[in-house]
């Protein structure tokens, strides 16, 4: 399917056949990627919903000439995921205070994905985008806000805090 | 260079982005920065598996249907009617725009031109060879030299450093620092070209560049631009100049989910003459020649990835280091099963689902079932 201006186009006017294809082809990989901000399947689910309703609501901010649609939806779902975490803050110190255990994923991790949740929020972010999602730099950094030159330099320092703690999950492993 | 100085474009190398010289021959020499290469690569694969079991295994229902829509603007009628300048003042400003775009485009293709490596040889006044060497575009200021050495003769010494600033348009920019210490002369005088002026030349590829050398005579820059690294240079990073390099880890990804991973030996062949296939009992053959075999698709190849579509889905190939320098076109022919195809009889015993690498020439690749 097309990612560009002619879809873009019709999403415009609210052509509800094309914002549901939209919705098809990419609710799914950014709800992967909002998983890995928040660490929690549900909260991803709800963030990326509310992304979709955003767009479909205020179809006016998306610029082509900035990016594409779909780096849009992901820079949308990042900043939703962001405010989420400054709203987690405020619960966990309330609940630090009140002495609760933090709430933890019920689903089990594997060493990859352990080491991977280790990362700050903003590495795993960026991994994330250029890994997985395979997006170019100047990509990213529509998504994330930053200049490009930004963006491969927090790639390096990423990749080297992965790398880092990857080979001391190994070295524990064989050890 | 230091690893800590290279890391940040060892980095943007596995990412396709172009490294500087300086960056590349550190390479050349630094077992670690290799290591890092491959690891980067494995953590990608490792990623992109871990990716694959995150994916949500179905997607629910919009909910963005919920809520409340905004009514349809016919936005051209609403446009037209508050536009609040003169039609033929807009109809202008359309074709100013259209020109700024079309010097936009030719501007960009000059820049994609530039990828290519400047070869060149300084010659002595006898016109004998003194040094060679390639750069790539500079896009770091290049405070370094690419070339310093001395040549020796019966009544002195001529000393030269050269480097190759910049490229603007067709022409090279090269700053040189020459000077000749005739025999008996203070040859420990090292402070002499530290005190010396750079003079800077604009030098057009395939002419000699004469660079006068007092006491000396001329010294000549002879060069040109190339899209690819001379097979002299060649060394390490890339595979020599004409042939093509798969090592592992070799990853297979298929709508940015990863398929397969190869992780046993690779080899390097020739370019032109060769293929290669990655296989998988589950996947089929995927041949690759960089020149056209009947029933292919046209894809790319850029460093170390290759990137091609069939019947409709996007699929990467990734490898542990780059197959060639720069970006070339590659044809892959997919084979649905491995009994439909026998590129290079990849041995007894293969069992199991894991992939498989074979190489072999063109001309036998008719072994079609």
């Amino acid at each position: 399917m097309a990612d560009g201006s002619d879809l873009w186009e019709r999403i415009r006017i609210h052509d509800a056949s094309a914002f549901e294809a939209f919705y098809r082809n990419n609710a799914g990989r950014l709800c992967a990627y909002l998983q890995q901000i928040v660490g929690s399947r549900q909260v991803a689910e709800d963030l990326m919903q509310e992304t979709f309703i955003q767009i479909w609501k205020s179809p006016n901010g998306f610029q082509p000439e900035l990016g594409s649609l779909r780096g849009y939806l992901f820079g949308i779902g990042r900043k939703r995921a962001a405010e989420w975490w400054r709203k987690r803050r405020v619960v966990s110190e309330e609940r630090a205070e009140r002495g609760d255990e933090p709430a933890k994923d019920a689903a089990s991790l594997s060493a990859v994905a352990d080491v991977f949740g280790r990362l700050s929020e903003e590495q795993r972010s960026i991994l994330w985008l250029r890994e997985v999602e395979g997006e170019s730099y100047a990509e990213i950094a529509t998504i994330l806000q930053i200049p490009v030159g930004t963006v491969k330099s927090r790639l390096f320092v990423a990749r080297e805090e992965l790398r880092r703690m990857w080979r001391s999950s190994c070295s524990a492993a064989r050890s | 260079m230091n690893c800590a100085e290279a890391g940040e474009s060892v980095s943007a190398l596995f990412d396709g982005e172009p490294i500087s010289r300086r960056v590349m021959i550190h390479l050349l020499n630094c077992e670690g920065c290799r290591t890092r290469l491959n690891e980067y690569a494995a953590m990608s694969a490792e990623l992109r598996d871990m990716a694959g079991a995150a994916s949500p295994q179905a997607i629910p229902d919009g909910r963005w249907k919920l809520a409340d829509g905004v009514a349809v603007n016919n936005w051209l009628r609403k446009w037209k009617e508050t536009m609040r300048i003169p039609r033929f003042a807009f109809a202008l400003m359309l074709v100013a725009l259209f020109a700024l775009s079309l010097s936009a485009g030719l501007f960009l293709a000059r820049a994609k031109d530039n990828d290519r490596w400047f070869q060149y040889e300084v010659l002595g006044r006898d016109g004998k060879l003194i040094v060679r060497g390639a750069v790539p575009p500079n896009g770091e200021g290049n405070s370094y030299y690419d070339a310093g050495c001395g040549m020796t003769y019966p009544e002195g010494i001529v000393w030269f450093r050269v480097r190759m600033v910049q490229r603007v348009g067709e022409a090279e920019t090269i700053r040189v620092r020459a000077w000749w210490v005739p025999k008996g002369d203070n040859r420990g005088n090292f402070e002499r070209p530290e005190k010396m002026v750079e003079r800077q030349f604009l030098y057009s590829p395939k002419e000699g560049l004469k660079i006068p050398v007092e006491g000396y005579g001329n010294l000549e820059i002879k060069g040109q631009y190339d899209s690819t690294l001379p097979e002299t240079v060649r060394r390490g990073l890339y595979p020599e100049y004409g042939k093509f390099r798969i090592d592992p880890p070799v990853l297979l990804v298929q709508e940015k989910e990863l398929l397969s991973k190869y992780v046993s030996g690779g080899g390097e062949l020739s370019l032109g003459k060769s293929y290669f296939a990655y296989g998988q009992q589950d996947q089929g053959w995927y041949v690759f020649s960089a020149k056209p075999i009947q029933g292919a698709v046209e894809g790319t190849l850029t460093m170390n990835q290759i990137e091609f579509v069939l019947d409709g889905k996007q699929y990467s190939l990734f490898t542990g280091d780059p197959i060639l320098f720069g970006r070339i076109s590659i044809w892959v022919k997919h084979y649905t099963s491995i009994k439909d195809a026998d590129p290079a009889s990849p041995g007894d015993g293969w069992q199991g689902n894991e992939p498989r690498l074979a190489f072999g020439e063109l001309e036998n690749l008719a072994v079609e079932k």
